[in-house]
């Protein structure tokens, strides 16, 4: 026995001695939001097979995040949802935001031979709400002049789940329409009148495959990757548009705070589609605590800027995400400058 | 009228025994029908990619998927990072438990060791995400980072009660004269203890730690918390480490990698099997006469 365990103790001691840290390679983790979890896998392994720092992502969902960075476990955070003052007061030091990306969220549907389907804020708030229970009622008709619509029940699917993902796509519907902020509201997890419910992004989109007349609100990474059409809505200029990641990209060409904390629904941008938001990696913008290396925080804003630079944002595009437009690019450029390490810049 | 009784108990004792028979192998049938569907839908990814090849990542899939390929990659980081967090687990929980379990057996009606067979009793029973958010506290916190010492920390814990429990009763199966000869012979008592009991009780005591650590082998909920999880290939136990069961987890939340939750699951199960059939071998050559 006694020999087993000094054979065990001494098998794991060689395995972990030989795998010390290299001089000037560096090991990074992050913990937080699902959503942008295929992107941030892709762009990470690239980061790490170019620059040799090892980074590790563990996608365990936006709260999750922001309580590791807080405890200081992570080295940075991810969030669908950027922090709140009183949040920001909680950090126990400086946090910088970086978007890294744009998503949407499109409203899919399933109606077999209807093709351009097309929508306004209104019109959802009437079919979430259980108002309008036909895909023939005449008020789609109005603004669908050039469909024909068949005498089909509507099913809309929501979220079971608290979901940031519902959280977007009530933000926008209560800008966007009176009687559905009074009577629904925004947040994570809301109480529909009608409807039926899934779970997750899977959830939704599997019972808008399987039931006729049903429509749904997903992440536009799921419907762009899944082939399943979605509906062009009526943005604030009165145009109607699509998801593209140009149209997403757009709706943050407006006015951005120094601290990229903001949502874009509703984008005044006159080519945005409405229901856009950003995706965020937080830090601390003093990088020494816990006796880190300033190695690891060179390592880290190196990271930041491969992810916001042209590669990352190539990855992107190809993952369904939406690039970042030029303005949140030069935001995001003064805010990576300002990461300090013992009050001295990072030079990347 | 007395044969006829006979004739009519005879017929109720084989009824019931078929209705035994038969309960008893519909308790079976789940196992069977996991193998088979995990088989069915995991064979096609069954391949030596799978041991050799690190996660691959959403696009990767998604590419293969559109041109009706396999799904490339396999699970090596989960591979060797359970390795690694089971590992580090035995060298834990070994010496405390058979430690624990010798007292036990030894101070049997001692009021010690009714209170440590009694909390042991308990440790079994926590939920082991409960585990996990405890040992998030106490390791990961104070380490400032997740990591596979963290992992291994709150799978030690889960696995120290069976540890416990099968040392004792192993050692309390050897005849009292073994005991007693090997301390006539004038062994003083740590010989005997280590010289005799333990390795006489070494069968026992080898299928309880075999169990145990197929037990803990598919926890997922407390490593989500703890290790994190990572898409390299880890042996640093104070950074990020994947598992076996975390992968499973990540494979089941991305449409694109759905694919391999079958394959990597039947390996698990595999290497669960495998490690129970030992147990029970072991304990049935080393069975104490």
């Amino acid at each position: 026995m006694k020999k087993i365990i000094l054979l065990l103790s001494g098998a794991v001691m060689m395995l972990t001695a030989c795998n010390q840290d290299k001089e000037g390679k560096a090991k990074l983790s992050g913990a937080g939001a699902t959503f942008p979890a295929p992107f941030y896998n892709i762009v990470f392994k690239n980061y790490s097979e170019q620059s040799g720092n090892e980074v590790t992502y563990g996608a365990t969902g936006s709260g999750s995040g922001i309580r590791s960075l807080k405890d200081r476990t992570v080295d940075f955070g991810a969030t669908d949802v950027f922090l709140s003052d009183d949040e920001l007061k909680e950090m126990g030091g400086e946090i910088v935001h970086i978007p890294t990306a744009l998503g949407a969220v499109v409203l899919s549907y399933n109606l077999p031979d209807v093709k351009g389907l097309k929508l306004t804020a209104e019109l959802i708030s009437e079919i979430y709400r259980g108002k309008i229970k036909n895909w023939n009622d005449p008020k789609i008709k109005a603004i669908n002049s050039e469909i024909t619509f068949p005498d089909l029940a509507i099913t809309p699917v929501y979220r079971s789940d608290g979901s940031g993902t519902t959280y977007v796509f009530t933000d926008y519907m209560s800008k966007a329409d009176e009687l559905w902020n009074k009577e629904i509201g925004k947040g994570k997890s809301l109480e529909f009148p009608a409807g039926i419910a899934a779970k997750g992004n899977p959830g939704v989109a599997g019972i808008i495959s399987k039931t006729k007349g049903s429509i749904g609100y997903i992440g536009s990474e799921y419907a762009l990757a899944l082939n399943i059409p979605s509906a062009s809505l009526k943005n604030s200029s009165g145009k109607f548009v699509e998801a593209t990641t140009e149209s997403i990209s757009a709706s943050a060409n407006v006015d951005l705070p120094a601290d990229t904390r903001v949502m874009i629904t509703n984008s005044s941008s006159a080519d945005a589609y409405p229901i856009s938001t950003f995706t965020w990696i937080i830090l601390f913008k003093e990088q020494s605590y816990n006796n880190r290396t300033e190695n690891t925080a060179k390592a880290l804003v190196g990271l930041l800027d491969y992810v916001i630079g042209e590669e990352g944002q190539k990855v992107a595009a190809k993952t369904h995400y939406a690039p970042l437009p030029q303005k949140a690019v030069e935001l995001n450029k003064t805010n990576i400058k300002s990461i300090t390490f013992n009050k001295k810049a990072i030079n990347p | 009228m007395f044969t006829s009784s006979i004739k009519y108990r005879e017929l109720k004792s084989k009824f019931f025994f078929y209705i035994i028979c038969i309960f008893s192998f519909l308790a079976m049938v789940p196992l069977f029908l996991i193998l088979w569907e995990l088989l069915k839908k995991g064979y096609r990814q069954f391949n030596l990619s799978l041991f050799t090849e690190t996660a691959p990542t959403s696009m990767d899939a998604m590419l293969a998927k559109m041109s009706d390929d396999l799904i490339p990659g396999g699970i090596l980081n989960g591979i060797t990072g359970t390795l690694l967090i089971l590992g580090i687990a035995i060298v834990i929980s070994i010496p405390i438990g058979i430690f624990a379990g010798v007292y036990l057996a030894e101070k049997q009606n001692s009021f010690f060791a009714n209170l440590i067979r009694n909390l042991t009793d308990l440790l079994q029973g926590i939920p082991s995400i409960v585990v996990g958010i405890i040992v998030y506290i106490w390791v990961v916190r104070p380490m400032h980072s997740y990591s596979a010492l963290a992992g291994s920390v709150a799978l030690s814990i889960m696995m120290l009660p069976m540890i416990i429990r099968s040392t004792e009763e192993s050692i309390r199966m050897l005849p009292v004269t073994l005991k007693e000869a090997a301390l006539a012979l004038g062994g003083s008592y740590v010989n005997v203890v280590f010289k005799v009991l333990i390795p006489s009780a070494f069968g026992g005591l080898f299928t309880g730690i075999l169990l145990a650590i197929s037990r803990v082998m598919g926890e997922t909920a407390p490593l989500l918390v703890t290790a994190l999880g990572a898409s390299i290939v880890n042996w640093d136990f104070t950074k990020p480490t994947s598992s076996i069961p975390l992968l499973i987890w990540e494979f089941y939340n991305d449409p694109n990698l759905s694919d391999l939750v079958w394959s990597s699951s039947l390996l698990l199960l595999l290497i669960i099997l495998v490690i129970n059939l030992t147990a029970k071998s072991i304990s049935k050559k080393w069975k104490i006469q």
